[in-house]
């Protein structure tokens, strides 16, 4: 059954725009000009209950805003959503009691208490009985193992603590649908691995609702069976992982192990050359031509062993828009660095 | 409601909780507030000294307008002013999502969430100057006075939290709004005197504009009872009047802003 349902929303945002220079900056007190940014722009998908699914896209694609329209933050300005049967935006008690949206930029814990007084705190603002609370609190602090920070001051905690005791809080009123943005941004890579697999036992468990959007492909492709990608506002493309090599990347990745080193073969005649290595060569292909290119290098070469396998989903992500990826993550980066 | 009182309750504890961590300040606070009431004191003592009355304020009458300026004041920096502080710092920084995804009214939450306690110094130092005031007039001061005064404490505080609230919801549209603490104590000082004091046109913009005589002079006033100071004996209705009027709209105008909310973006 579908528990999220979304039809042609579309959130147009209204920006300020001048031109550089003093005169235009005065200009525009008096004049302002204002520019309509489609930040996401009629999108329709359903998400069954108990699914995890991953969204995907470069900075400012609309993975944000779907995910605050959906959890009754921002009112579209077009089409229509509903969530375990509520409209979101009405933001009624009911909806929110039951689900959880988690920001991995920012945190709703108390920086001069422990961690404990803030769950103690959510639990009160969730109206949660006591022998609810403390069950569900003891299930999460051992799953996420923070027993013993949790009466540490949260300024006194390492990113990785912080962020399981938030993923905690966030969790306490057990939500049916949870929206994780970027829930392991910055951790170390062994602890992104930990909150991946609780996030995957907490769905398994109880059977929760869950879209995620993250930048690290691991935490999609472990968790997620299903991707929706979105890009300048738009549904790119909704189905699974291998769907998606499919239809986004038109290449295949040829490796060939070869029984003599071939240095002037003209590989590059063939495919693009990823790597070529002592005697071990990854050719990139287009799909169309994969079979006439293993046929030849077969013929011309004394191959060892030969394997045609899809792209990394990385790279299809990459060729799905077009570099901006890696650029988009660099100045990310460098924000994250000046606001840290 | 029941539920609103111990969900107040639940915040007040936390911010003290907060405070302690800086216990040092409390102190020192203390007696910087104490240092506040006295500047006002001596103001009003040179003004008595130069004269007998202030626009049919005496001395005693002057010391409880004071007093109770002293104890709104306070109020003020006790809950009003953080909680909207806070509300327009959550409006730029994209923080009020934490606010608005709990299951809780989101103007009920947004103005209980900040408790700043050692101002409770403000009241005690307010009402004592008060009573004093309070204790040099020639009659006596009776039960139906006391619970009329605090009637019309209670409505000035739900002005000035409408005003507050109202100015916190234009930061949805205009995010540099924060100086309009600074513009808001500056016209508040002029509550230090009893707005019969000033020339026509500013004691009218006191009353109906912005409804400073409805916070210091006219609950001073009633607490009075004394035709002398020249506050209206319908003072009470206004006020109950005027408190509902600016509840309502400002509430209304906060849901109107929360469409307006776009969060900063992330």
């Amino acid at each position: 059954m579908a528990q999220i349902e979304v039809e042609h929303l579309g959130k147009t945002f209204k920006v300020p725009e001048r031109e550089a220079g003093l005169v235009a900056s005065i200009g525009s007190l008096f004049r302002r000009r204002y520019r309509d940014v489609r930040a996401v722009d009629d999108i329709n998908f359903t998400v069954d209950a108990g699914e995890i699914v991953g969204f995907l896209g470069p900075n400012g694609a609309g993975k944000t805003t779907t995910l605050k329209m959906l959890s009754g933050l921002l009112h579209p300005t077009a089409g229509e959503a509903r969530v375990l049967g509520h409209t979101p935006w009405k933001r009624e008690a009911d909806y929110l009691r039951r689900i959880s949206m988690l920001m991995g930029q920012r945190s709703q814990l108390q920086w001069d208490l422990p961690a404990i007084d803030s769950f103690y705190m959510h639990g009160a603002v969730y109206d949660i009985p006591k022998a609810d609370y403390q069950q569900t609190l003891d299930e999460l602090v051992e799953l996420l193992a923070i027993g013993p920070v949790l009466k540490k001051q949260v300024r006194t905690l390492s990113l990785g603590e912080r962020m399981k005791c938030e993923i905690c809080a966030s969790l306490l009123h057990r939500p049916a649908v949870l929206f994780l943005d970027e829930p392991t941004i910055g951790v170390d890579v062994e602890m992104q691995a930990r909150i991946r697999s609780f996030i995957g036992q907490y769905n398994r468990n109880h059977g929760a609702t869950i879209i995620l959007t993250s930048h690290y492909m691991a935490d999609v492709t472990a968790l997620c069976k299903r991707i929706i990608v979105i890009d300048q506002g738009q549904l790119l493309f909704d189905g699974s992982l291998a769907a998606l090599s499919q239809k986004m990347a038109p290449f295949k990745v040829i490796k060939i192990d070869l029984d003599l080193k071939c240095d002037d073969y003209p590989f590059a005649e063939i495919g693009e050359v990823i790597s070529c290595d002592d005697r071990k060569v990854e050719l990139k292909v287009p799909k169309a031509e994969a079979a006439a290119a293993t046929a030849k290098l077969l013929t011309d070469l004394s191959v060892l062993d030969l394997t045609i396998e899809d792209p990394p989903i990385e790279d299809v992500i990459k060729q799905v828009f077009g570099g901006r990826t890696q650029r988009d993550d660099a100045e990310a980066t460098e924000t994250a660095g000046a606001s840290a | 409601m029941s539920r609103a009182f111990s969900l107040m309750l639940l915040f007040a504890r936390i911010s003290v909780q907060n405070f302690a961590a800086y216990r040092a300040d409390f102190f020192l606070r203390g007696i910087m507030s104490l240092v506040q009431l006295a500047a006002e004191l001596i103001v009003v003592d040179t003004i008595f000294h130069n004269t007998e009355t202030l626009a049919g304020w005496r001395l005693p009458h002057m010391l409880v307008l004071v007093g109770v300026y002293r104890m709104v004041a306070g109020g003020i920096r006790i809950y009003i002013v953080p909680n909207m502080r806070r509300v327009l710092e959550d409006i730029r920084e994209g923080t009020l999502d934490f606010v608005l995804l709990k299951p809780v009214n989101s103007q009920l939450l947004v103005s209980i969430r900040e408790f700043v306690f050692w101002r409770m110094t403000d009241l005690i130092y307010g009402g004592t100057a008060a009573a004093i005031g309070a204790s040099m007039l020639a009659q006596d001061i009776g039960v139906k006075q006391i619970a009329t005064f605090v009637f019309m404490l209670a409505a000035g505080f739900a002005i000035i939290y409408s005003v507050w609230l109202a100015l916190a919801t234009v930061g949805f549209w205009f995010i540099r709004v924060q100086n309009i603490e600074m513009v808001f104590w500056n016209v508040f000082e002029a509550g230090r005197f009893p707005v019969m004091i000033y020339p026509y046109w500013v004691q009218w913009s006191l009353t109906f504009l912005v409804p400073l005589a409805f916070i210091t002079t006219f609950p001073a006033g009633t607490l009075l009872a004394d035709p002398a100071t020249g506050v209206p004996a319908a003072a009470p209705y206004y006020a109950a009047g005027i408190a509902v009027v600016s509840v309502l709209l400002s509430s209304w105008f906060w849901r109107f802003g929360l469409k307006h909310y776009s969060g900063a973006s992330a």
